[in-house]
């Protein structure tokens, strides 16, 4: 199971959640150094729980176990095999990479510090690199799925990026806002993003730094140049101290894991206000 | 529905400050406190205050009115300016009599007005026609959106250059809205003036204008039609509580940072 050696490196194709058929996600492992997740739930890719609980943290899980096997004596210290790992939407199309959360997902009591934050914040820290290519529209969970990623490939083709909660009136959960603040260049990104919901084109997401680069060729292009940036990245991964970096560096998001922290609503916020008056 | 224009504080004579309501998606505080325009008790407390109250009730009243859906306000934007009959100064900060000395200053009585502020539930313009000074400046960043003249006038903190040092909800608004660290040292450290072009250039401002402070407030009048439109979904002032966390959670309760003279007697006292 150990990917140790190239010349005796098994491409590995594990289809998620388990026995599922057609597949809502797909982990591949092309070459001895490179994983990728494809994500593939439905015509924009929503990070339905399923997704989320079934595809992306069993192959967080198959991809870290593989990776921490890898283990050995270097000439002066501990050392593990250098890896990366590319997050992708659906390769078959050019339309989205993910157009976020569902709305029942949003409703439900305690989806957020049960379901997406634990796994949110497990990719943030994740102990190898970890590159999004953003092959289409990235809206709201989907575009915080892109920024909890270390890097961010996206397609120069039309596509956007934006967290629309502005538009609905609903307020950012603690550890999305905290993702945000921590990852957005910016206090005039902050601002354009989650306060006026800007949609920002490749172009613009590339000129504020909110994405690395960008590549033509559609999704192909897309993974094609997330390939060339993971091969550039990969031996961050070969001191396994890359994952507790990340913890520190993302304290302030890991410290309200788990939080039930309550912004009101819009209605609940004017009923406070007429009962101090 | 408050009485426009409404002079404040109420029952005086010579207003320190009018609110006005030109239309029904703009509110406008002409904040005029002498010379210089200084944030005294009387102008947080009998103008800021009441300005704030009587704009968000009037606002909320909106709700569901012109849709009847009750989950939609009016869009609605502030323009908060300096006097406006003058271009020297927007404000020069704090009067220093107030805040030596008194040490329910911030935890009573500046913090609780500026955090109200910075959590407004519909969006928030300085028009800053003039000088922006200390306290004066801080203020300006408490608003979401920053017009300023293109005129000879200044942003500053410069506490360090007389000795003080910053207050704890002072240190958070900064953090949250100065662009960079690079400028948060030039401006907290440094104690550097930034002109209305190096402002503007560095992005602590996001707009300029010409023609005085009739062009400000102009100029501010297209920002806040703009953005109007976003207070509409109720939730802006949320948003901000959300994304804006450390102004909110760390700026009371904890100790004031100690002036010059008490950390050297503290120093010495280890010795």
């Amino acid at each position: 199971m150990a990917s140790a050696s190239a010349t005796h490196h098994r491409p590995v194709r594990v289809c998620f959640p388990a026995g599922s058929n057609p597949p809502l996600g797909i982990l591949s492992h092309p070459s001895p150094t490179l994983w990728v997740i494809e994500l593939r739930n439905g015509p924009d890719n929503r990070l339905a729980e399923q997704v989320l609980l079934d595809v992306i943290a069993p192959a967080l899980d198959r991809i870290e176990l593989d990776w921490r096997n890898t283990r050995r004596k270097g000439s002066d210290s501990e050392e593990w095999a250098p890896a990366a790992l590319i997050l992708t939407g659906d390769l078959r199309q050019n339309k989205f990479f993910s157009n976020g959360l569902l709305v029942e997902s949003i409703a439900m009591r305690g989806f957020f510090p049960q379901i997406f934050d634990p796994v949110i914040t497990r990719l943030l820290t994740f102990p190898i690199p970890t590159i999004a290519a953003i092959n289409g529209h990235a809206f709201a969970g989907g575009l915080v799925l892109a920024l909890a990623c270390d890097y961010r490939i996206m397609t120069s083709g039309r596509a956007w990026c934006s967290m629309n909660e502005i538009t609905f009136g609903v307020s950012l959960p603690p550890v999305v806002s905290a993702i945000l603040q921590t990852k957005l260049p910016s206090p005039d990104v902050l601002r354009a993003c989650a306060l006026e919901g800007k949609r920002f084109t490749p172009q613009e997401a590339l000129a504020c730094e909110m994405v690395d680069q960008l590549a033509e060729g559609g999704s192909a292009g897309v993974l094609h140049k997330a390939i060339e940036y993971a091969e550039r990245v990969e031996n961050l991964a070969a001191k396994g101290v890359l994952g507790t970096l990340k913890k520190s560096k993302y304290l302030s998001v890991l410290n309200i894991l788990g939080d039930d922290i309550n912004l009101p609503t819009p209605h609940e916020a004017d009923t406070m206000f007429r009962t101090k008056l | 529905m408050a009485s426009y224009p409404l002079t404040l504080p109420a029952g005086e004579s010579s207003p320190l400050g009018i609110l006005t309501h030109p239309n029904p998606a703009l509110w406008i505080l002409e904040l005029r406190n002498g010379v210089d325009n200084r944030l005294t008790q009387p102008l947080l407390v009998g103008v800021l205050k009441p300005a704030l109250d009587a704009v968000e009730t009037d606002w909320r009243a909106t709700r569901g009115r012109s849709s009847n859906n009750p989950n939609e306000w009016a869009p609605a934007a502030l323009i908060i300016t300096g006097k406006l009959d003058q271009d020297k100064f927007f404000s020069n900060g704090f009067e220093f009599a107030n805040i030596k000395g008194d040490r329910l200053w911030f935890p009573h009585t500046f913090d609780p007005i500026a955090l109200r502020l910075m959590s407004f539930p519909i969006p928030t313009i300085a028009a800053i026609n003039g000088h922006a000074f200390a306290a004066g400046f801080v203020l300006s960043l408490l608003c979401d959106y920053r017009v300023m003249t293109s005129g000879k006038a200044w942003c500053s903190m410069n506490e360090v250059l007389f000795g003080a040092p910053l207050p704890v909800s002072f240190v958070h608004i900064l953090k949250s809205k100065l662009p960079s660290p690079a400028v948060l040292r030039a401006c907290t450290l440094e104690g550097k003036r930034f002109t209305a072009q190096e402002a503007h250039a560095l992005g602590i401002v996001d707009e300029l204008a010409d023609g005085g402070s009739a062009g400000v407030l102009s100029k501010a009048e297209e920002v806040a039609k703009r953005v109007a439109g976003l207070a509409k979904t109720g939730v802006w002032g949320i948003m901000k509580k959300s994304i804006y966390p450390d102004v909110f959670e760390k700026s009371a309760g904890h100790a004031q940072p100690l002036y010059p003279p008490e950390e050297d007697a503290l120093f010495r006292s280890k010795l």
